[in-house]
């Protein structure tokens, strides 16, 4: 083809090449400190015409945690003391756009972006807060590497039973016990229930509050328009698990693919479920898997004759979300957090559904808490602005403005979640006095902080019981086994 | 040495000198590194703890995912090369033909390949859908109930198997064969016609035994690539259901960037070079006994 | 040889009905090879025109209706595609450069020369081949952290300027070779330095190696994943691999709740094009310096 041939002459060779290079370090210059075009539009826009306080805030927490004059009770809108002439001359724009990195969950995202944009932005000088959503198999690997070039998002959302005590113990996590004690925080953190924000001490530090938290898959989502055709009513809530499983068996159809039950299979629905027999997954030190033990067994047993026997729940691997199905009639019983009941009110048209709570054989209360915080990052350029924006998702208005909008896990205070506008719906009601009447234990986590790998472990270890290309003692071994290899590991 | 062959030796060095820079730079400097973290306990934020051959140990005797994994690779392995190597065969016998729009053809050959992989799993992922996906559709057409594909245990592997062929048949290997056919004289087949060989005998007579060496390269290329498949497990099974697409370099990814277990992921993938280098030692052996390097 | 060719045309002949068996077979390998490796391409382009809920119709729809042309330009709402694309074809144009001049320096090094090592050189540089980078992987990533370079574009060009890799300067050395030695002799009697040489006549003799290597390393570039997918983290750096992974994440916050399929397949496409176009532009050039590499050298 000529028009290639004439294109590639000897001159345009080397000059490509030198081109080339000379760019390549000038994106580096570039690189380094911002992208390569100007900050996107967003931030653009919000650089205010008069000095905020935002872009007046000092860089260092330990600095910002210091000066007496900043101390305000929680409510307080924004640290009021620093000066307006030095604006100018710090960096004019940083304060203002900020990022955080977070994983699934893009019905909260919407949620963050709404109170980003309308209180958080208009109260801090137009300040920004990107929320990026990532792929949850990418998430560590993200805030790794983002943590190794020297830009980490301002904001990292954080579940107790997953990354946080990694990133906590990599010091890739702020310690916000300074800026509690500068704001009179404290005083709001004790209302929320117990074990909440205990959820997110790390080697006695405090790295967040948690803007939401339940008492994970205890809740019992059932069609209550079969039910009644069936003439079962849930109302013993001493009913004990061979109830269930008949409950199932009775409700399943396995000729037009009607499956009696769904039950979480991961650590959550684990761990609830080998609590509800009685066990646990780890023991109280977190050194020791209890997988074999005599009751955890019982649950895994339980979940394979269901699968495999009764056939009255679909393989898990099968159905990612239950919620769909269910709607469509062909899930009738689903064990999972009350919040996800707001979804469905929207979903289900043809049948109507209640909720109950799963069989507790134990002799502990039923579930296990899972807490989820938006926590700061220690290499974190705006921290005073990102606990500005902590904060205020934090406050009561906001949790009680997710549960509303059909959105969230509630915020744990108990005035947030027992608020008359809060109170959704009876199905709503009943769980969050479940919850508060019987505060679940918070979920095991290793003492070496290794939860993601535990969470993975339990998760895809168990996916050849369930698909029966093992038969269920080995595998029961075997992860009994690996879980325990990674509580021998060196702290993470 | 005469100062003329210095010359030529200085400005010969010369003109290496980048890639020599660039060995030691991203080669062999990496690999020591690369080594030396094999024997820590290292997770980039920390500085690296010396533990010995530990991580070695603890591969092959501690690592329920270690043995599986390289199972499910080379299961992968197994299925996938000589497949895309026979396919890709086939497919430059195909191209090899006299037909009108040979250039079309050609181009829909080989686009598979230029399709970024990422941008093919996300189509496949589609098309494999147990519930809405076309293959079961089309297959339902024909009376048979489709696998879940991706999501069932036995069927994970080959559907990336089928993946892989569709994304390699047609590109660089069927070229290479093709130019190989090409560089066959045709009067080696011309003189057998006339001795009347049928043309299953032509192809087993002169093309089989000239297209060793091109097969020998596809094989040595397709096994070292295949062995280290990433993006399509990544992004599609995340090496579920049931561990069945859980590949070699997904555990190493998963050491190194979920566990920030540097320095065993390191370990990991001198573990893998070994049996690479094994394996390419062993296809070089055997070679002799069925590599054609004729005189055409 | 008019005997001979009229003995042939014999032959031939009475091979006639198997022959047109072969023809028959010929066309229709052609078209089922054809059609299998098109179908995808085809139904993702429907799927990308579809609305959210016919994605998951079962049975499919194969022509979408309505056409929903708006989610292309959704998709540019949802993620900064533009940005993943001008990002892809910097990393890929500004690597593919390096590659290119480096490593035609090099091969001529390795084809032109004769130095102490050479060969044992080379065949350090043919191993290298077969080296997996997962070797090196963690080691150039402390690398690239040390010096600053992480979320940047430079680990993804930078090491192209080092030769470009051993499949680069194999594939140019072979194509060196096949061009002439007498003329560098005769340019050296009438004495031309070695890189005036290269320079002037080895380089304008090899614009279809060069061309060949330039749209391989540019494909490459394209798609690659593993690299940029550790080294680019924010947002308006990611390449279009790891934008289409980024996309997946973000389509679920633009529509809660509602299947995003046809956007990936809108994004998937808009990935596809430019390889396809710069083949089609290049096909020629690029099947020669393909076939190059196989044969022996």
């Amino acid at each position: 083809m000529a028009w290639s041939d004439r294109r590639l002459t000897r001159r345009s060779f080397v000059g490509a090449g030198l081109v080339g290079l000379g760019a390549s370090v000038l994106l580096q210059a570039c690189g380094g400190a911002a992208p390569p075009t100007a900050a996107p539009a967003a931030a653009a826009t919000a650089v205010p015409a008069k000095p905020t306080t935002a872009a007046a805030v000092p860089t260092k927490p330990s600095e910002a945690a210091k000066p007496a004059e900043a101390t305000k009770p929680a409510t307080a809108p924004a640290p009021t003391g620093a000066p307006t002439a030095a604006a100018p001359a710090q960096k004019p724009a940083a304060g203002a756009a900020m990022r955080a990195l977070w994983v699934s969950q893009p019905a909260l995202i919407k949620n963050l972006e709404t109170y980003t944009q309308t209180k958080f932005g208009p109260k801090n000088g137009g300040a920004t807060m990107s929320i990026e959503a990532a792929p949850p198999e990418e998430f560590p690997q993200k805030v790794l590497s983002s943590v190794a070039a020297g830009t980490p998002p301002d904001i990292i959302r954080n579940v107790n039973i997953e990354y946080f005590a990694q990133f906590a113990s990599n010091g890739i996590l702020l310690a916000i016990d300074d800026l509690i004690k500068r704001d009179n925080y404290k005083s709001y953190l004790d209302t929320f229930l117990p074990g909440t924000v205990e959820a997110f001490v790390f080697k006695g530090k405090q790295y967040g509050a948690p803007i939401g938290a339940h008492p994970s898959s205890f809740y019992l989502f059932y069609n209550k328009s079969a039910l009644d055709k069936k003439n079962i009513k849930l109302t013993n809530l001493g009913w004990k698990w061979a109830d269930y499983v008949d409950t199932a068996k009775a409700l399943s159809d396995a000729a037009n693919k009607v499956f009696g039950s769904w039950i979480r299979a991961n650590l959550e629905g684990y761990v609830v479920g080998v609590r509800a027999m009685g066990g646990d997954i780890l023991d109280e030190t977190g050194t020791k898997s209890q997988i074999s033990s005599e009751p955890a067994k019982r649950f895994w047993k339980l979940m394979d004759e269901m699968i495999n026997v009764h056939k009255a729940s679909p393989q898990p691997s099968d159905v990612a979300d239950w919620k769909p199905p269910f709607a469509a009639q062909k899930i009738m019983m689903a064990n999972d957090n009350g919040y996800r009941e707001s979804f469905l009110r929207d979903m289900v048209k043809d049948f109507q559904f209640d909720t109950f709570v799963i069989p507790n054989e134990g002799s502990g209360p039923r579930g296990a808490l899972v807490a989820d915080a938006a926590t700061i990052a220690a290499k974190s350029k705006n921290v005073d602005l990102a606990w500005e924006w902590n904060k205020g998702v934090l406050t009561k208005e906001e949790g009680i403005l997710r549960v509303q909008n059909a959105q969230y896990i509630p915020l744990p205070t108990q005035e947030a979640l027992l608020a008359k506008e809060a109170l959704v719906s009876p199905q709503y009601e009943f769980y969050v006095r479940q919850w508060i009447d019987k505060p679940p234990r918070s979920a095991p986590i290793p003492a070496n902080g290794r939860a993601t790998e535990m969470y993975t472990a339990l998760q895809k270890g168990f996916e050849p019981a369930w698909l029966r290309t093992k038969p269920l003692d080995a595998v029961v071994a075997e992860v009994d086994q690996a879980i325990q290899a990674i509580l021998g590991k060196s702290p993470a | 040495m005469g100062s003329l062959a210095k010359n030529e030796a200085r400005w010969g060095l010369l003109f290496i000198a980048p890639w020599i820079v660039g060995f030691l730079l991203f080669q062999l400097g990496p690999m020591i590194a690369s080594f030396y973290f094999s024997l820590t306990e290292y997770n980039v934020l920390r500085p690296p703890e010396w533990i010995g051959l530990a991580n070695y140990v603890r591969i092959v005797t501690a690592d329920p995912k270690f043995w599986p994994s390289l199972g499910v690779t080379a299961y992968y392995v197994a299925l996938s090369v000589p497949l895309t190597v026979g396919g890709a065969l086939l497919c430059a016998i195909l191209l090899n033909q006299k037909i009108k729009g040979r250039v079309v053809y050609r181009a829909l050959f080989f686009t598979p390949s230029i399709t970024p992989a990422v941008a093919a799993v996300l189509v496949w992922v589609w098309v494999l859908n147990p519930h809405y996906g076309v293959l079961n559709y089309l297959l339902s057409l024909a009376g048979i109930d489709g696998p879940s594909w991706l999501g069932d245990p036995r069927w994970a592997v080959p559907s990336l198997v089928m993946l892989r062929i569709w994304g390699a048949v047609g590109g660089t290997t069927a070229v290479i064969f093709l130019s190989a056919l090409q560089d066959i004289p045709r009067h080696l087949y011309e003189a057998a016609e006339v001795d009347g060989a049928t043309w299953w005998q032509l192809q087993q007579a002169i093309t089989v035994p000239l297209l060793t060496p091109a097969t020998f390269f596809a094989l040595v290329m397709g096994i070292i690539g295949s062995f280290q498949t990433f993006t399509a497990a990544f992004v599609a099974t995340q090496g579920g259901p049931a561990g069945a697409t859980y590949f070699y370099v997904l555990h190493l990814y998963n050491a190194a960037f979920v566990s920030f277990e540097m320095g065993y992921s390191s370990a990991l993938s001198w573990v893998l070079l070994v049996i690479l280098l094994a394996f390419t030692w062993l296809q070089i052996k055997g070679s002799e006994r069925w590599v054609h390097y004729g005189s055409g | 040889m008019a005997v001979a060719e009229r003995t042939f045309a014999a032959a031939r002949g009475q091979a006639g009905s198997g022959r047109w068996a072969r023809r028959l077979a010929v066309y229709a390998g052609y078209w089922v090879a054809s059609a299998l490796f098109a179908f995808p391409f085809v139904w993702a382009l429907s799927g990308s025109l579809k609305t959210p809920y016919q994605v998951e119709e079962f049975p499919p729809r194969w022509i979408p209706d309505p056409v929903v042309w708006g989610n292309y330009a959704q998709i540019w709402q949802v993620v900064p595609l533009g940005r993943f694309l001008l990002n892809t074809v910097l990393i890929s144009v500004l690597s593919l450069l390096g590659q290119v001049t480096t490593a035609a320096m090099v091969a001529y090094g390795f084809a032109r020369f004769r130095f102490p090592g050479r060969d044992k050189l080379f065949l350090l540089v043919l191993s290298s081949l077969m080296l997996p980078m997962h070797v090196t992987l963690i080691p150039t990533f402390v690398m690239f952290y040390q010096v600053g370079w992480i979320d940047t574009f430079l680990p993804l060009i930078v090491p192209s300027y080092f030769g470009g890799g051993a499949f680069a300067i194999f594939l140019l050395r072979q194509f060196f070779r096949t061009l002439p030695l007498d003329l560098d002799e005769a340019a050296k009697i009438d004495g031309a330095s070695y890189p005036r040489i290269f320079w002037s006549i080895l380089l304008p003799l090899s614009k279809p190696g060069l061309l060949a290597l330039a749209v391989l390393g540019f494909l490459a570039d394209w798609e690659d994943f593993l690299r940029p997918l550790i080294y680019l983290q924010s947002k308006e750096k990611l390449t279009l691999s790891v934008g289409l992974r980024f996309l997946a994440a973000q389509a679920g916050v633009a529509l809660p709740g509602e299947p995003t399929t046809h956007l990936l397949m809108a994004a998937s496409v808009v990935a596809t094009v430019p390889p396809i176009l710069l083949y089609i532009f290049v096909q020629r050039q690029l099947v020669q310096g393909i076939a190059l590499t196989g044969s022996k050298g």
